[in-house]
């Protein structure tokens, strides 16, 4: 019964950075649409995770036949830990103190930093060292701005990038700062259309791949692959919006097609991480 | 079964309880602070002819209280009031009507009566044409550069006694790059058509 009235309460008080979540994400695609499928990431392997600790748990004491190691009798009464208490004030402090600047981010950070306070108090501290990979992933829940791709010159790279291919296939193009321009029209490679936002929803893949692999090369290679594919992905793409305004017409940026060329190369990118996923160690740990 | 400790929960819901006070004010409440005398006015937008005045509900619907688009001299504008800040934190804020603002801006301050009015300006060139946006905001009764400064500054008397609007007024034309100066000119000054337009509805009568 408490904890149903811990549970009402802690969601009415973020109800709102809940609600102005949910907008960032549906906003569109080229922006934090896959932050929608982290929570359910977090809970899938959290769940995955506490499973696996009780089935091992079980399985030393059936292997041992006698009453479980000193490690595993520590009840979660036990292994609580007051820092939760203070992490939850500082969450809660910062939802406080948002009402007043509606950044809705200060709100955010209190949510997430109230996620391993809970856990501390509920689950103890053990099970919240085992639940790490969960709670950091929940850093991207956080809507990032697509301005950061200006500041990594994404868009100029990706827009220089559609010229090297124009000129190799002969094509005659213009460049202005960011906005490529053929004689039927053209268009600015924009912070969205840039592919930042495939760059965050990759690297939290790659994370979690990264984290069930034992090979160091291929951990370098999960860090380094959502830089490079958004690259190799999105300058290909570019050019072909360019074909499309050059035998369409610039309204074939209005189309449909224009949508979906950013899921295609998302997909693709996702597709090549899965590539260089450990798949063995992703089946040994999580079953 | 995962079993889970009981043994803080009360302590945390106290704690909890604490925090909803001022959340509730907020949130379910809605405390505000209205600093305009007459806000409906300011609708009322006839700065330099400006024409097919309209009031549209956009997908930022739920942190907006007024908002109207319409045209000028074939210029684009909006005009938006809304309680809550976030949206018009930073150098570029959500409700743009130009669609060519990614780029670097530049910081315009106009004199107008002893005040600074600071005008955010775009200017993207595209072969022989130009796109200009221009953008104002004004909170807590003064045209500001940034929404967050003041709001932070203001944070304390925000948390007792509700926020104060933002007013935010964006405008875009188009032309030749040649006539780029004329245009920018013609934005600023319809800008600070709009402060005065603020002042005036907003002054205690």
């Amino acid at each position: 019964m408490l904890l149903w009235a811990v549970v009402a309460a802690y969601l009415f008080l973020f109800s709102s950075v809940v609600f102005w979540l949910a907008e960032q994400y549906v906003h569109g695609i080229w922006w934090n649409g896959h932050s929608l499928f982290v929570p359910l990431l977090m809970v899938a392997l959290a769940d995955r995770i506490l499973r696996k600790d009780e089935k091992d748990k079980k399985d030393r004491k059936a292997r041992a036949g006698s009453p479980s190691p000193a490690g595993d009798a520590i009840s979660p009464t036990a292994d609580t830990s007051a820092w939760g208490l203070l992490l939850i004030a500082t969450g809660l402090a910062m939802v406080v103190v948002d009402c007043a600047i509606r950044s809705q981010y200060l709100s955010l950070f209190g949510l997430l930093l109230c996620l391993p306070g809970f856990s501390l108090l509920l689950l103890g501290v053990r099970k919240t060292r085992l639940l790490w990979l969960p709670l950091v992933l929940s850093l991207f829940l956080i809507p990032i701005s697509t301005r950061l791709a200006e500041d990594i010159y994404l868009p100029q790279l990706i827009s220089q990038g559609i010229v090297w291919i124009a000129d190799l296939v002969g094509m005659s193009v213009i460049r202005v700062e960011t906005t490529v321009s053929i004689a039927s029209g053209g268009f600015n490679v924009s912070e969205d259309c840039s592919g930042f936002g495939g760059i965050y929803a990759s690297l939290c893949v790659a994370l979690v791949l990264g984290t069930y692999t034992h090979s160091r090369g291929r951990i370098a290679l999960l860090a380094i692959a959502p830089w490079l594919l958004a690259v190799a992905i999105n300058i290909p793409r570019g050019f072909v919006l360019l074909l499309g305004v050059k035998y369409f017409g610039m309204g074939f940026l209005t189309t449909f097609w224009h949508t979906a060329s950013g899921i295609v190369a998302f997909w693709i990118a996702l597709g090549a991480l899965l590539l260089l996923a450990d798949w063995r160690t992703l089946r040994e740990e999580l079953g | 079964m995962i079993r889970l400790s009981d043994r803080h929960l009360l302590v945390v819901l106290l704690m909890l309880l604490v925090a909803a006070v001022p959340v509730a004010a907020h949130y379910v409440v809605g405390i505000r602070n209205e600093d305009c005398a007459d806000p409906a006015a300011l609708k009322r937008l006839t700065i330099n002819g400006a024409t097919e005045v309209a009031e549209w509900k956009g997908h930022y619907s739920y942190a907006v209280t007024q908002f109207t688009r319409g045209d000028v001299r074939g210029a684009r504008f909006v005009w938006v009031r809304s309680w809550v800040p976030q949206p018009f934190y930073g150098e570029r804020p959500f409700y743009t009507p130009g669609r060519h603002t990614s780029g670097p801006s530049q910081l315009e301050i106009v004199q107008v009566d002893g005040v600074d009015v600071p005008i955010r300006v775009w200017e993207q060139r595209v072969l022989s044409n130009v796109e200009i946006t221009a953008i104002l905001r004004i909170y807590r009764g003064r045209p500001v550069a940034d929404v967050f400064e003041p709001s932070l500054v203001s944070a304390m008397d925000t948390l007792f006694n509700g926020p104060s609007p933002v007013d935010f007024v964006g405008i875009t034309g188009a032309g030749h790059a040649s006539n780029a100066v004329e245009i920018r000119r013609n934005l600023t000054k319809w800008l600070v058509g709009a402060w005065t337009h603020h002042l005036q509805s907003c002054q205690s009568p």
